[in-house]
């Protein structure tokens, strides 16, 4: 679907929170980060467990104010103005907490009234959600009966209640198996058209394909900000080698040339040739120059390629200060 | 207003799907009945043989106060149990939550009281009731059961789970219960309206603190962010 043109939909400028112990000193969870989401975009919100993540999305949902700094949703403050953006927004916390004695028609029809739908408004957006989370053949089933991905379902269904524009979405595949964390990523894809979605996971992998941006938040500053794609062109490539060395002998040349080698080599079947991962910063120029230079030392060159790193290794690289921030 | 409702009807649900509210009920409603029937003292309707529901009134403020930190610990407790707390302050405002809980709450409490219609019936079975008392003392339980609502309410916003929301309730209670000024004792006041006196002192007394407290509970939700 054509996306319409670029405005920011969420803005946050400065942003310091801290949290207060009676006893300790107070911990600052966010240290004056600053970014905007556009309107139509999917943007992966990365970091390590304790980073700043849940607290950046309570403040955008409106759940916490900053200390320090502003939070812009919608053009007005989701703090002091809730009552103007609260339909507006849907918001899917960690570990999704639903009602379990409830139906999933009440549920659904609890949520709806708590966000103020009411009659037609609120039936029609019900049967949006119902249609688009399929959840029409369990609407009369008791929310603590049902499977941990269809409560996500419930959870994302009750989140787009209202048709909001901004949706903010906790680890929705938090402990869910591959095959429901590959529906719940259509069914993120398929809720994202026109809306601005701010997504945090642990999965690495579908981020390239899903979001259009990548925000990585480390100890309470945001280490990148920036698209997938620069993010994916600005890593560094791994090299893979394929000889007949082996991995004693490849390891202490590469420690030589300040390299590391990658742990998951592997020997290939009858032909005394081994297959290695070679991290570092490469290019086509410098790999054939040093195939070259390993083929004058009289190793057995079986080919050769270069692979973008996975986004494990670029999330490990950030969370290490390896990157600088964009 | 709508999403007030909303949090209204989600409480009755859970009130009312919730096993353990039918057995403080029974126990609710019984036990007044005892000091009516059986209890020694001069307010036994056989011992005094004089039908009225004096005895019963007497005991009903120390019921409530046990009775309403038992039917408000589950409010916030499970709230905060669940984690739903937070989904539910970015989907409703601070006051629908706070109002909607507590008229919830009123309810199953109105339901609790009306389980008790059968005695001052049985009562009257006996001999002529002065209904006065009786439509008083019911009018004081409802007052005086909105401010144990709305205390233990607040008390609950701050309390990590039900046992604590209960334990702290039931010494707010016991305090206000106890208080030597007899303008702000809550029983005292009740016990006008027990004796078929309703006074506009004790009538805005009783919804002034329930707003009180509804005020502080507004507020606890506030410190909690």
């Amino acid at each position: 679907m054509e996306k319409q043109p670029t405005q920011a939909v969420v803005e946050l400028d400065n942003v310091k929170k801290r949290f207060s112990s009676v006893w300790g000193k107070p911990r600052y969870a966010l240290k004056g980060i600053s970014f905007k989401l556009n309107r139509g975009e999917i943007t992966a919100f990365l970091g390590p467990n304790g980073a700043g993540k849940t607290t950046t999305k309570r403040l955008i949902a409106g759940y916490l104010f900053p200390d320090e700094g502003s939070v812009r949703l919608l053009g007005v403050d989701p703090f002091e103005q809730g009552k103007q953006v609260r339909t507006r927004i849907g918001y899917l916390p960690e570990h999704n907490p639903l009602y379990n004695d409830l139906q999933v028609i009440d549920a659904l029809q609890f949520a709806a009234g708590a966000k103020g739908l009411r009659g037609k408004q609120a039936r029609k957006a019900i049967q949006e959600a119902v249609e688009s989370c399929k959840l029409g053949d369990l609407l009369k089933q008791t929310v603590g009966n049902l499977s941990k991905g269809t409560r996500q379902r419930i959870g994302l269904g009750q989140a787009m209640l209202g048709n909001p524009e901004v949706l903010l979405l906790d680890e929705p595949t938090n402990g869910l198996d591959p095959n429901q964390i590959k529906d719940i990523h259509l069914l993120i894809r398929k809720l994202a058209c026109r809306r601005t979605v701010l997504l945090s996971t642990h999965q690495l992998h579908p981020v390239p394909e899903l979001c259009d941006r990548v925000l990585v938040l480390n100890q309470g500053h945001l280490v990148y900000n920036g698209a997938t794609s620069t993010l994916l062109n600005q890593s560094r490539t791994r090299a893979c080698l394929v000889t007949d060395q082996n991995p004693e002998t490849v390891r202490a040349q590469l420690s030589g040339l300040g390299l590391n080698l990658d742990p998951s080599f592997k020997q290939l079947p009858g032909s005394g040739f081994y297959s290695y991962r070679i991290h570092g910063t490469w290019d086509d120029h410098r790999m054939a120059k040093t195939v070259k230079q390993w083929s004058d030392l009289g190793w057995h060159i079986g080919g050769w390629h270069l692979e973008a790193n996975p986004m494990e290794h670029l999330f490990t690289q950030l969370t290490n200060n390896e990157v600088s921030a964009s | 207003m709508i999403a007030t409702l909303a949090v209204a009807q989600k409480e009755i649900r859970h009130g009312l799907n919730a096993l353990f509210f039918y057995l403080i009920a029974v126990v609710f409603a019984a036990a007044p009945a005892f000091s009516l029937f059986w209890n020694p003292a001069p307010t036994n309707v056989f011992i005094s043989n004089h039908t009225s529901l004096v005895g019963f009134f007497q005991v009903l403020p120390l019921f409530l106060t046990v009775f309403v930190p038992a039917l408000a610990m589950r409010a916030y407790g499970e709230e905060h149990h669940a984690g739903s707390f937070e989904l539910l302050l970015t989907q409703a405002g601070d006051w629908p939550i706070v109002l909607g809980k507590f008229l919830g709450s009123f309810i199953i409490l109105l339901v609790g009281l009306a389980a008790t219609f059968g005695l001052p019936l049985l009562v009257a079975q006996l001999g002529d009731l002065d209904w006065g008392p009786v439509f008083g003392g019911y009018l004081g339980a409802v007052l005086f059961g909105a401010v144990c609502l709305a205390v233990c309410l607040s008390a609950g916003v701050f309390c990590p789970n039900q046992t604590s929301s209960f334990v702290v309730s039931l010494c707010l209670l016991g305090t206000l219960m106890v208080l030597p000024v007899p303008a702000l004792n809550i029983q005292t006041r009740f016990q006008n309206f027990a004796e078929g006196l309703v006074l506009f002192p004790d009538l805005g007394f009783f919804i002034g603190l329930t707003a009180c407290f509804l005020t502080i509970n507004r507020i606890a939700i506030g410190l909690r962010r």
